[in-house]
């Protein structure tokens, strides 16, 4: 290319930038999306640790993730918050930090039923995940912590019941992080995947000092751990088939996992963030064995072949083609990675095209969500930001240990950065981790909770006005497990077509989105739902109000001989 | 670590941990201040004196031409003055170092090249962006100042502006070490494919064989759906550059694209066992103080220093500031080869000899270290 030849490409280019920047602005300046800081009005007083004394183990940074989830089954969805503990050579204090349940009581205010129900486990707690283990209709808790794990079984009562040693899921000592139920095998009872970080101990912590002060290390400072498989027994217990399910057949640095069907064949597998390290995706054959596929798939590294500090993860169909992408957050000066499913279960990164990373890259990204908050039927993406290292702004003034959290909208398939016209730039800084997202008013429009270290959490009220309109849907399975777990929905409204899958742990080492939820934009109706159940039943449903939340009961509307029943909705009820 | 890591191109670095991806952009910006200051000194050599405050054009001249140099000698620390036992005291020394270069030369792009890496190596990346402001107010059409705004830019996750600075100097210096692939990287980010390509696939003489730039004109390429051409570039790459690990990685994503399984399997399979083999070698890199690695920076900046009074011709600072690079890393190859040079043309040959002496020490005991470490 001659000089002129370069002038003219830069020229072009620069013209093409500047177009791109007006879209993007008018964009930016047209969402509708608000998001207000209801915090101090919730009533919740939780306060996070992370256990640290000054000592800077590596499990102080990775703490914690939070749930979200109908507990008690009144129709409100409740928070649960995990705690850390003070680790070694930090002061005890009475009472010690523990997990928090805060309990809906409508209009955005919570209670603490933290020591009536149960769950408060003093542990330092890292990863959990929420589902009904026993199918008895309640939600049970699994929570991952570096130290014995705890799984908290629902007595229905509004009350959990440690039953740990029982089903034999505590798993010794390792660094626990994201947990997933998923049921592997299709027999109607939920497994178990519990990622496990590095293995640290007391013994190999080694202090650090980069630029002349104290640092936090890094995953690579320590051997990688392989995760652990609980096959779910059906009777209340567990049997560790780690190494039979080919789980353990490599060892990573899990943090945030996300299970799904990713090539549609009927199956769940499960991909895993690995921090600096190659990501995972183990495929399901269908009877719970596992090949690790993550290189092949695309999924492993971004697509200059770079393993990122991956942190946490969610799936969704962001482009509506009928396939679940795969959403990750990442560490400082890296992009997050949106890997596009193109349509066989094969992953191509498209942060790029899509601008998926938009205003991000200086920051460490955990918690995240692909999360439809203007109720235009497509999703946008969350990103939960904030610094391992509290003294970093010490070395490096490109990034902070507090920071804003990023919201980017989905405009047409590309994402806009929208965080200081919908509120979060307003806010606070805070360095965030866990982040969950579900409708916690239950006024159609999905919230956001943000479990910040080291301080308290953030609400963030969805008060988006723009009259689009919704539907949620949750499912009931019989012959599956009781909460659809790896269940796929498909929503169609006239042209608008939809498609998630219920997940039991997401996230950054969380768990949130049990009931599915569609936004319609100004569609009143749904014309066709249909649920494929794992396992292979099928439903399907025709004609559906919008803004109201739908249960669908397994086999409650049969397809038959090509013939569509539209015999009950399941139990709909208006918002 | 191979001779394209060291290039200034951020996009290539290999990740490490956490913590050590802090000391390593430390070294890989020590390395490329060191790197751009060669490149800025070439195309300073290269220019006639200029009137005051005017654009330093180019021209052949390794002397810092006088009326640049403006402020007055203030002495530094000698070979002989402790060294700093603490980040923050070779942090304050380097900084001190930086403001006597840009005082004594006010119009070398050198001295306040040197100084603006520093600030960004001690992670002040706002004081070093308003260095570089500063030199493009009084020098508007300096490529260097677009190219380290744009690199700054890029860093703090502001992509349009990187792209546009970037742009800038391309069109400026195309010729610029690392502003081409940099901005071929900025539109990449953009979204803006045809245009990176475009850009990367200019013929410059500079990056003709440089297997960064085929590495990323693969990738765009590949985001440009253009998996012939992606599979030419990536195939370039492992001409130029077997040992990089990434060219593997593309080379299979581009096989796959074009249906070439058992080819793209054979690719994969070589980037796995690579990748494997460089998490195993970061895990021994590991350090627990960057402590070292910051001396060592310190002692380039003090030989490039030594460069710029030696081109100013002032030896005797050239001199001091090499022994202080010594005395600051004892195993500084470089501040000995140049005093060695310095020592010749002086036809001092007792310096001569203990600096030959020095330098073989220095080589023995690297060449053991190397052993120890299986390489």
């Amino acid at each position: 290319m001659t000089a002129k030849g370069v002038d003219r490409t830069a020229a072009r280019a620069a013209g093409a930038c500047l177009t791109w920047l007006l879209l993007v602005s008018a964009a930016g300046a047209q969402s509708a999306i608000r998001l207000r800081d209801a915090t101090a009005e919730s009533g919740i007083a939780f306060r996070h640790t992370d256990g640290s004394g000054g000592h800077r183990y590596i499990v102080e940074t990775v703490a914690s993730g939070l749930a979200t989830l109908d507990y008690d089954g009144d129709g409100l969805t409740d928070v649960y918050f995990l705690n850390g503990a003070p680790l070694k050579g930090t002061p005890w204090t009475e009472p010690p930090p523990r997990n928090a349940l805060y309990r809906n009581l409508g209009g955005f205010r919570f209670e603490d039923v933290t020591q009536k129900s149960g769950v408060g486990d003093t542990g330092h707690g890292l990863g959990v995940a929420a589902a009904d283990f026993d199918n008895d209709g309640h939600l049970d808790l699994y929570v991952s912590n570096y130290g014995p794990k705890i799984l908290y079984r629902n007595n229905g009562d509004g009350t959990f019941t440690d039953v740990t040693r029982r089903a034999g899921v505590a798993d010794g000592s390792k660094v626990g992080a994201g947990a997933c139920f998923l049921d592997a095998d299709a027999d109607g009872h939920l497994d178990l995947y519990v990622a496990n970080y590095v293995r640290f101990t007391y013994d190999n912590h080694v202090p650090r000092t980069i630029r002349g002060v104290p640092m936090y290390h890094g995953p690579r400072d320590y051997d990688p751990s392989p995760a652990t498989f609980f096959r779910n027994n059906g009777d209340g217990t567990f049997a560790d088939l780690s190494k039979e399910s080919g789980i353990a057949s490599v060892a990573g640095t899990g943090m945030g996992t996300v299970c799904f069907d990713c090539d549609a064949d009927g199956d769940t597998d499960v991909f895993v963030c690995n921090d600096v390290r190659a990501n995972f995706l183990f495929l399901n054959d269908g009877t719970g064995k596992f090949v690790e596929s993550g290189l092949i798939r695309g999924v492993a590294y971004n697509f200059y072949g770079q393993a990122n500090g991956s942190m946490g993860a969610d799936c969704g169909d962001f482009d509506r083609d009928g396939w679940l992408d795969l959403f990750m957050t990442d560490y400082q000066n890296e992009l997050p990675v949106l890997y596009k499913n193109l349509g066989n279960g094969f992953f191509e990164d498209f942060t790029f095209r899509t601008g998926a990373g938009a205003g991000s890259l200086p920051y460490v990204k955990w918690g995240t969500g692909f999360v439809d908050f203007d109720n235009d039927g497509d999703l946008d993406l969350f990103l939960a930001c904030g610094h391992i290292q509290d003294n970093i702004e010490r070395v490096d003034d490109s990034t902070a240990y507090e920071t804003y959290n990023v919201l980017l909208e989905n405009v047409g398939g590309k994402f806009v950065d929208v965080s200081a016209q919908c509120g979060l730039r307003s806010l606070p800084k805070r360095s965030a981790r866990g982040a969950a997202f579900d409708d916690l008013d239950n006024d159609g429009r999905i919230d956001v909770v943000v479990l910040n270290s080291r301080r308290e959490p953030t609400l963030l009220r969805n008060e988006t006005a723009n009259g689009n309109h919704f539907l949620d849907v949750r499912l009931q399975g019989v012959k599956s497990n009781r909460d659809g777990v790896g269940a796929q929905v498909t929503v169609i409204a006239g042209e608008l077509i939809q498609r998630a899958e219920v997940h039991s742990g997401r996230g950054y080492q969380g768990h949130f989105g049990t009931r599915l939820h569609f936004g319609l934009g100004q569609r009143q109706k749904v014309d066709r739902i249909e649920v494929r159940w794992l396992g292979g039943g099928l439903d399907v449903l025709l004609d559906a109000p919008a803004d109201r939340l739908l249960t669908i009961r397994e086999g409650s509307s049969r397809k038959e001989r090509g013939q569509e029943h539209r015999r009950g909705l399941g139990s709909g009820r208006d918002l | 670590m191979p001779w394209f890591s060291e290039q200034p191109e951020p996009v290539m670095e290999q990740t490490p941990s956490r913590v050590g991806r802090l000391v390593k952009r430390g070294l890989v910006l020590g390395g490329a201040t060191a790197i751009g200051l060669v490149i800025v000194a070439t195309i300073f050599r290269g220019r006639p004196v200029p009137p005051d405050g005017e654009v330093l054009p180019e021209s052949p001249n390794r002397e810092v031409p006088a009326h640049l140099v403006r402020g007055p000698r203030s002495a530094g620390p000698s070979a002989d003055t402790p060294v700093p036992e603490t980040y923050e005291g070779l942090k304050e020394e380097s900084l001190a170092l930086g403001a006597r270069l840009v005082q004594r030369y006010p119009d070398a792009i050198e001295a306040l090249d040197l100084l603006a890496s520093m600030h960004d190596r001690f992670g002040n990346l706002a004081e070093a962006t308003r260095c570089w402001h500063q030199w493009l107010d009084r020098h508007p059409e300096s490529a260097e100042a677009y190219f380290r705004l744009g690199r700054f830019a890029r860093e703090k996750g502001k992509h349009e502006e990187a792209a546009e600075y970037l742009e800038k100097a391309f069109r400026r210096a195309p010729s610029l070490p690392g502003v081409q692939i940099h901005l071929g990287e900025s539109l990449m980010t953009l979204a803006k494919m045809d245009e990176a390509v475009a850009v990367l696939e200019a013929d410059v003489d500079e990056t003709r064989n440089n297997p960064n730039r085929f590495l990323l004109l693969g990738h765009a390429r590949l985001q440009a759906q253009q998996y012939e051409k992606a599979k030419d570039a990536f195939r370039r790459v492992v001409e130029l550059a077997p040992e990089m690990t990434h060219a593997y990685f593309g080379l299979a994503t581009a096989c796959a694209k074009l249906g070439q399984a058992e080819e793209a399997k054979k690719h994969f399979d070589e980037f796995a066992k690579r990748k494997d083999r460089e998490i195993a070698a970061d895990r021994a890199d590991v350090l627990q103080n960057d402590l070292p690695a910051v001396r060592q920076v310190a002692a380039v900046w003090y030989v490039r220093a030594g460069e710029l009074f030696e081109r100013a011709g002032d030896e005797a600072e050239a001199e001091a500031h090499w022994l202080r690079a010594g005395a600051i890393h004892p195993a500084d190859k470089e501040s000995r080869q140049s005093l060695l040079r310095l020592y010749q043309r002086q036809g001092r040959a007792d310096r001569v000899a203990r600096v030959e002496e020095e330098l073989r020490k220095i080589v023995s005991q690297q060449g053991s270290l190397d052993d120890r470490k299986g390489r």
